[in-house]
């Protein structure tokens, strides 16, 4: 099968003068569809590994190929571009715009990418909104809505603009167990449907035996990467 | 598309803030437009007064005392010969004594009045009667009838002194002005040039005065018109007689520049920090536009746009607080007559400037703030939460 995302040796040292060395040569690819969890104790590399991935941070050493085009070697415009077109995030901390409403913040990818919503954009962002829920408050501020809500908002956008790969980093870290629950849920309903490839760290072991493959990181290195039957 | 609707929504989000930053702006402008409208009344008030009413170059003979030939060539070749000349005025001046029991000096000052009146206003001047058009009829002002207890239709007799025996002449009053300046109401009889040259027994004039559209054209012009007219003719300028007042301007006007970069420099120093504040406060968003893919050319727009947006709403308020003041000022700073203490000249190119200056003084105080947010990085951002 195809893969989507392919990393090999990455190593991440932080620190100019006292250095930290996070990742210590990583090594992993990631094929079309599948849905991936990433487990560890915090600290143990998990987000770091996650930026990378999603090019917003370089690796110190170690190729990354995402679609099979080296993201290590592009400059900052291309890789905007590719993280526009190609990867939907979803961050522990939401991180909608405060000045947007839900319907806005899921559209923003879409109007970064062409510059203007057409109608079908709409379209697509209503049965998105419908998707996770949240119809009855799509207009208001992201501000005023609860956690779940947010985060809800914050997977739709994810989605906007049909990417084959969606990199979330403790998407449930903030939310209570039942909220959480929902929220796989519906991620597991996105993957079935549209054939999304998800990565997904979390540090809930029952969560992470929910998905296809199951992958354990520990003080930077890969201690255990299972495929889930 | 995308940076300024997002400017627009970020000082949306923040609406007392972007009241306060415009208004500041505003203030700014509309200073501007005051100060500037002051300095420009006051400079053209100033001129008017000073030679509003008297030649701006004069051909005269080159010796003191002597009379030019009454010539229409010259008279129409002055007239042609530039465009600033908006007109020319022949004259005859020479003086005498109005017999009262003191015997008064006076000046006799025969004029063409079609030409006359476009330099010196008589007609607006006459507060009786009439401007003297058949022979031997006269006006005076105000002060000098006053003194002699005359008035219209009487007769007055002025003794001339430039022969010997004295002349004596006889004139009919037909009109009195007031020029507001006694030296003239008391010493000026004003009669048609027709009428000077034959009192004198000549056909010649004093001089041949003229106006300029653009008064401070004169010693440009003056100076083409010696060297054309050449050394038997002597032209003078009010510039070369009027320095005090040409540097009194000048100081005037480095005064108002002055005011003017302050005012832009404080305008400026206000938007900038405000701007900067703003990165900060919206470094979380810019960090999540980031991450979804936004440019960092676009990152950079999105706070020139705040910058522009903030100029030209404080740029538009201002002008209306600028035009604002300078009505109440016209309103309500006035003489004791009602009149205006100062009319204030402001042009629509002096508000376009004042605006466009505001606009490019936000761009600018954006700069710093849109470099800050186009090299903001994401990762910080998403890391730091
Ligand atoms: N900018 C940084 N500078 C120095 N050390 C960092 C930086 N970011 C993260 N670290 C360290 O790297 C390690 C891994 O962090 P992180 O990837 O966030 O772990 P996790 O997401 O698994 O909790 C931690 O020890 C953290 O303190
Ligand atoms: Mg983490």
């Amino acid at each position: 099968m195809a893969s989507v995302l392919r990393l090999s040796a990455i190593k991440k040292v932080y620190g100019e003068k006292v250095k930290t060395q996070v990742l210590h040569g990583i090594d992993l690819s990631f094929e079309m569809g599948s849905f991936n969890a990433i487990i560890g104790q915090s600290g143990s590399g998990k987000s770091t590994l996650m930026n990378i991935m999603g090019t917003l941070d370089y690796p110190t050493e170690g190729h990354i190929e995402v679609y099979g085009v080296r993201a290590d070697q592009m400059d900052k415009k291309a890789l905007a571009k590719l993280r526009n077109e190609k990867i939907g995030f979803i961050f522990q901390h939401h991180y909608l715009l405060p000045e947007f409403t839900a319907f806005e913040n899921i559209l923003m990818p879409y109007k970064i990418r062409h510059g203007k919503i057409t109608e079908e954009a709409r379209k697509y962002a209503a049965e998105l909104i419908e998707l996770v829920g949240l119809t009855k408050v799509k207009h208001n501020k992201a501000t005023d809505m609860s956690g779940g809500q947010m985060q809800r908002v914050a997977i739709a956008r994810s989605l906007i603009n049909q990417p084959s790969l969606i990199l979330a980093d403790e998407p449930t870290g903030a939310l209570d167990s039942d909220t959480t629950e929902q929220v796989y849920d519906l991620l597991r309903k996105i993957n079935k449907t549209y054939k999304t490839t998800f990565i997904i760290i979390t540090h809930d072991k029952k969560i992470a035996e929910k998905a296809d493959r199951m992958i354990e990181i520990k003080d930077g290195n890969i201690v255990l990467d299972v495929v889930i039957q | 598309m995308l940076p300024l609707s997002i400017a627009w929504r970020f000082l949306m989000a923040s609406k007392a803030q972007t009241i306060l930053i415009a208004l500041g702006i505003a203030v700014g402008v509309s200073v501007q437009i005051f100060i500037g409208g002051i300095i420009t009344g006051l400079r053209e008030d100033l001129v008017e007064t000073t030679i509003g009413n008297s030649s701006h170059i004069t051909v005269s003979a080159q010796a003191r005392n002597e009379l030019l030939e009454d010539d229409q060539s010259l008279y129409e070749f002055l007239k042609t010969f530039d465009d600033q000349i908006r007109v020319v005025n022949r004259s005859l001046v020479f003086s005498g004594n109005i017999l009262t029991d003191q015997s008064d000096p006076v000046v006799l000052r025969g004029f063409d009045f079609a030409d006359a009146n476009q330099m010196y206003q008589f007609d607006e001047r006459l507060m009786a009667g009439r401007l003297p058009s058949a022979n031997q009829e006269i006006a005076l002002g105000k002060d000098l009838v006053d003194a002699l207890g005359i008035s219209i239709n009487d007769e007055v007799e002025v003794l001339f002194t430039f022969e010997i025996p004295p002349k004596r002449e006889t004139f009919t009053l037909v009109g009195v002005f007031d020029f507001r300046v006694s030296q003239i109401n008391q010493t000026w009889l004003i009669t048609t040039i027709e009428t000077a040259q034959t009192v004198l027994g000549v056909n010649q004039v004093s001089a041949f005065e003229m106006q300029l559209k653009d008064v401070f054209l004169a010693d440009q012009i003056a100076e083409r018109l010696q060297t054309e007219l050449g050394d038997s003719y002597r032209v003078t300028e009010w510039k070369s007689a009027n320095q005090e007042l040409l540097s009194g301007l000048e100081g005037q006007n480095i005064s108002g520049i002055m005011i003017q970069v302050f005012v832009i420099i404080s305008v400026v120093l206000g938007i900038a920090s405000v701007l900067a504040i703003t990165v900060v406060q919206k470094s979380k968003q810019l960090g999540i536009l980031k991450a979804m893919g936004i440019q960092d050319a676009q990152a950079r727009r999105i706070f020139l746009y705040q910058g522009a947006l903030l100029g030209l709403i404080g740029g538009v308020l201002g002008i209306l607080l600028g035009l604002g003041l300078s009505e109440s000022f016209s309103a309500f700073a006035l003489n004791p007559d009602g009149s205006p203490i100062l009319e204030l000249v402001i042009t629509p190119s002096f508000i376009a400037l004042s605006a466009s200056l505001a606009i490019m003084a936000a761009l600018f105080a954006s700069l710093v703030p849109a470099r800050r947010s186009a090299k903001l990085s994401v990762i910080e951002v998403i890391r730091n939460g």
